[in-house]
């Protein structure tokens, strides 16, 4: 099996208590992810991408539909790093993950060290999350997830904070984690409404009002999905333009 | 920005946001002020017509459009009472967490390398000796802590934080010190039963004792409240200041291990709590200090952005403010409270089995940072 993550015909309904006063938020929704790919799910804001991210991780249940994931663990990050951070300072932080895991205290302090390189981070373990800035904390938040050695990573909008540089800092930084991976097994699903980060992708979705519109399998065809994201975009502001 | 005059000095001392927003009204009304009360001075029915002055007519536009009533200019002690209210919450703004809940592990002092459990005893000694001690001792254990921080603590931070604390104390003392005393407890009065014992010469006290140090009705300076303030400066101060130099020099990590696998180890022993849950949850309300700091700077920046009128609001309605924005950052702590479950739980966290041993001993080796 080549996918890490597959959907089909996904049904979520958010509000009303699940009944006839509940509205579905995904409706039939199709996408897979395939192993060693970092996958971009591009959207307007509303259009249910956060909603699909919060259901392959298990924190909503969908109503219809498949959803396989088959690979584990896998691990999410979400939007804003200060509600993804536990823990009072950055080596703690990134060792809490491992707490289920049977491991040496110095196996713990390699793998935290490891991490934290992974995401040049290296040598600030002992820094207050406090004194951290914006970027630093995403990267920090990436490495608590990249500690636990995930299979499949979620990240939902993890650059929305974050300024240019920091934005491609950590694209980047993603992009070289899947592409280094030995196993070639490390896949992420990287939700976003920038459709300037699709360069880095190896394949994208659009999501629209809870549908999948259109899909990318590589970056020869990214320009068009782009072109297809800015349409929706440019009917929107004429929508909303008295 | 006005280059010149006293307004100006107040808008570059307060300096940041409120200089951008809200300081450029105050300077221009006090020149306005200034103006009016110099004519009115001289009596003087023949003051010279208004000369055209463009400064002037921008401040007014200015009052025009940040002010909602036709109110009369206030009094320089009124708009200096709501300048501090700005310059508090500019201070807030601007303040870093550094001197108040965050570890800052460089440069390293004699006090980082103090084992954290000794200085735990010692920040419970301050406060025993605080509370239990004379005034003598109590001064001297101010000293000490006082002289300690500076000594060992970056002087830049340590001594604006402690210049901070020091103020605080002495309000509290001053106000303890007027309050103690102020009221007297009504007694019933004893006579004694024989006449014959009454109508005694008075007792002339030949020493130089005095209970009531001075006494102008309600202002009453006495022996007791002389102690209460002594007692209730000392140990305010030696609280804050010796936590904060626990806070300052000493890990989360490590202070919740000394806590935890020291302190409360016979809990362990007796198998009536669970230690790593207790450990764990040390560490996440070390973690909180710090969000509540930054939701009160959130505050302070909501309240400094809306550029509020103070002059022209009740006090109703100042307290309206406050109690919404307030109610805006314990909304948002909740909010984040909720966020950092569910990133619990998405981490894999499970309540009924958490044990995680090494959690308050994660360093990395040859760390640089």
């Amino acid at each position: 099996m080549m996918e890490a993550l597959s959907a089909r015909g996904l049904w979520v309904s958010r509000g009303g208590n699940g009944g006839a006063a509940s509205k579905a938020v995904l409706k039939n929704v199709n996408l897979s992810v395939r192993r060693g790919h970092l996958h971009m799910l591009l959207g307007r804001n509303g259009s249910g991408k956060s909603t699909f991210m919060e259901t392959v991780a298990g924190l909503l249940p969908y109503q219809n539909g498949e959803l396989e994931i088959e690979v584990s663990p896998t691990r999410m990050v979400s939007q804003n790093p200060d509600h993804s951070i536990i823990l009072p300072t950055v080596g703690a932080e990134v060792a809490f993950g491992l707490w289920d895991q049977a491991l040496d205290p110095d196996d713990v302090r390699e793998r935290v060290r490891r991490a934290l390189s992974q995401v040049n981070l290296g040598g600030l373990s002992e820094k207050a999350i406090g004194t951290l800035s914006g970027g630093q904390k995403q990267r920090l938040a990436l490495a608590g997830a990249l500690v636990e050695s995930p299979k499949l990573l979620l990240l939902d909008e993890i650059t929305s904070f974050l300024d240019a540089e920091n934005q491609f800092g950590v694209l980047r930084t993603v992009k070289a984690l899947i592409d280094g991976d030995p196993t070639g097994d490390l896949s992420a699903l990287w939700v976003t409404h920038r459709s300037e980060e699709l360069q880095y992708a190896s394949s994208a979705s659009l999501m629209e009002n809870g549908e999948i519109v259109g899909v990318a399998q590589s970056q020869a065809e990214m320009d068009s999905l782009v072109r297809q994201f800015e349409e929706i975009c440019e009917g929107q502001r004429r929508l909303m333009t008295p | 920005m006005a280059r010149s005059g006293t307004g100006c000095w107040a808008a570059r001392s307060s300096g940041g946001l409120t200089e951008a927003l809200g300081a450029r009204e105050v300077v221009h009304r006090g020149r306005n002020r200034a103006r009016f009360r110099s004519h009115r001075r001289r009596g003087d029915a023949r003051a010279p017509a208004p000369v055209h002055d463009c400064r002037r007519e921008r401040s007014r536009r200015l009052d025009v459009s940040t002010s909602s009533s036709s109110s009369p200019a206030p009094s320089s002690a009124g708009a200096h009472k709501f300048d501090g209210i700005s310059k508090i919450l500019n201070q807030v703004v601007t303040a870093t967490s550094i001197p108040y809940v965050t570890y800052v592990p460089e440069p390293a002092t004699v006090l980082h390398r103090l084992d954290a459990r000794l200085k735990q005893v010692l920040a419970v000694g301050c406060l025993v000796v605080a509370a239990r001690g004379t005034i003598e001792t109590r001064l001297a254990l101010c000293l000490g802590i006082g002289a300690a921080s500076v000594a060992f603590l970056p002087k830049t931070y340590s001594v604006k934080q402690l210049l901070g604390v020091l103020k605080l104390c002495l309000v509290v003392g001053f106000f303890t010190l007027l309050a103690a005393d102020a009221v007297t407890v009504p007694l019933q009065q004893r006579l004694p039963s024989d006449p014959a014992l009454l109508g005694l010469a008075a007792f002339e006290d030949a020493t130089s004792y005095k209970y009531t140090f001075v006494n102008f009705g309600l202002i009453k300076i006495t022996r007791r409240s002389v102690n209460l303030a002594a007692a209730a400066c000392a140990l305010q101060f030696a609280t804050i200041q010796s936590t904060v130099m626990c806070l300052t020099t000493t890990s989360p990590e490590e202070l919740t291990k000394a806590y935890t696998q020291f302190f409360l180890l016979p809990l362990k022993w007796l198998r009536v709590a669970n230690v790593n849950e207790l450990s764990l949850s040390v560490l996440l309300s070390f973690r909180f200090l710090g969000l509540i700091f930054e939701e009160l700077q959130n505050v302070a920046k909501g309240m400094l952005a809306r550029n509020i009128n103070w002059r022209d609001l009740k006090l109703v309605a100042r307290i309206d403010i406050g109690t919404t924005l307030i109610t805006k950052a314990v909304n948002n702590l909740l909010s984040i409270s909720n966020q950092i479950a569910r990133s619990m739980m998405v981490r894999g966290y499970n309540s009924k089995s958490f044990s995680h041993p090494h959690l308050v001993d994660v360093k990395e080796d040859g760390g640089n940072g």
